[in-house]
């Protein structure tokens, strides 16, 4: 899932991928973390604007992973300016 | 106790009560003044009662007429016109329609301009109790608000100012001069300062409510 702005998708979140290699559900997770499942829905759904360093730690710390295996970068398409053409 | 213990009170209640409180009352004289004013005599709202046009009066007593510098005098006054004494007033004894109504739009701007703050506060706090506080349409509210007060009292003093000088000018003979209408165009600056300040705060809202949207999203 990826989080969008006015400008088009940039930061995707890999949490359902995480899940399903390590066989666990989000409400696994949830109690794992101390995260509640809202929260872990909003941002599995790329509804969150904005992750604490705190929930990342936690979830770190339970999928065993580094943040760049949650969050992922994706530049947006690069657009061409035709007004000085 | 601390402060986290304690339990969180309703930021808006003391003003939603006293605002509703004071709405209530405000419709209530209203109503009742309106029903006194079309079934008694000697009564009358805005200018207006059973016995209209009775007579179109403009204060003397206050810094405004003296201000003009006019006085009155039997000689000084307009035919038609007289002085009361007891209420410290000149009055058009048998004004015309127009008049009678020029003196009743005088007298409701205040009114106005007083019951529409009220009803504009009211609708805001009841909308900050349905939709939460720091809202986009609670900063609209606030902003309403203050534009409200804020352009409503110059409004509102200019009208009053043309309309008193306006009357003064049918019945006194010294006529009132652009010059001395800086008497009548006293507004209250309280409530243009106020109007100012929730118009700033309605700014103050808009920035924090975007940042209530960003926070809502923080997991």
């Amino acid at each position: 899932m990826t989080t969008s702005d006015d400008l088009g998708p940039t930061i995707s979140v890999h949490l359902d991928r995480l899940l399903a290699d390590r066989g666990m559900t989000l409400t696994e997770l949830s109690q794992l973390a101390g995260v509640s499942t809202v929260n872990l829905s909003i941002l599995k759904n790329g509804r969150a604007k904005a992750i604490r360093f705190t929930t990342l730690t936690a979830l770190c710390e339970v999928l065993d992973c580094q943040p760049g295996d949650i969050l992922g970068f994706q530049p947006r398409p690069k657009t061409v300016d035709l007004s000085d053409a | 106790m601390t402060a986290m213990t304690r339990k969180q009170r309703d930021p808006l209640q003391p003003l939603l009560t006293v605002v509703d409180f004071i709405f209530s009352g405000l419709v209530v004289v209203t109503v009742l003044g309106a029903g006194l004013a079309v079934f008694s005599r000697g009564v009358s709202i805005f200018g207006w009662s059973r016995t209209v046009p009775y007579s179109v009066c403009v204060p003397t007593d206050d810094s405004n007429f003296r201000a003009t510098g006019i006085t009155v005098e039997p000689g000084g006054l307009r035919p038609g016109t007289g002085a009361s004494m007891q209420s410290a007033s000149i009055c058009l004894l048998h004004p015309t329609t127009g008049q009678a109504v020029a003196l009743t739009i005088a007298q409701v701007t205040g009114f106005v301009l007083f019951a529409g703050a009220f009803y504009l506060v009211r609708r805001l706090l009841r909308d900050a109790a349905k939709n939460g506080l720091f809202t986009p349409d609670l900063a609209r509210w606030l902003r309403a608000l203050g534009w409200w007060l804020l352009a409503g009292e110059v409004i509102a003093t200019i009208v009053v100012a043309a309309i008193r000088i306006s009357l003064l000018n049918r019945m006194v003979n010294d006529r009132i001069g652009p010059g001395l209408w800086y008497g009548y165009l006293h507004g209250s600056w309280t409530v243009i300062f106020f109007g100012v300040g929730l118009i700033t705060a309605a700014r103050i809202m808009r920035v924090g409510s975007v940042m209530r949207e960003d926070l809502e999203g923080t997991v």
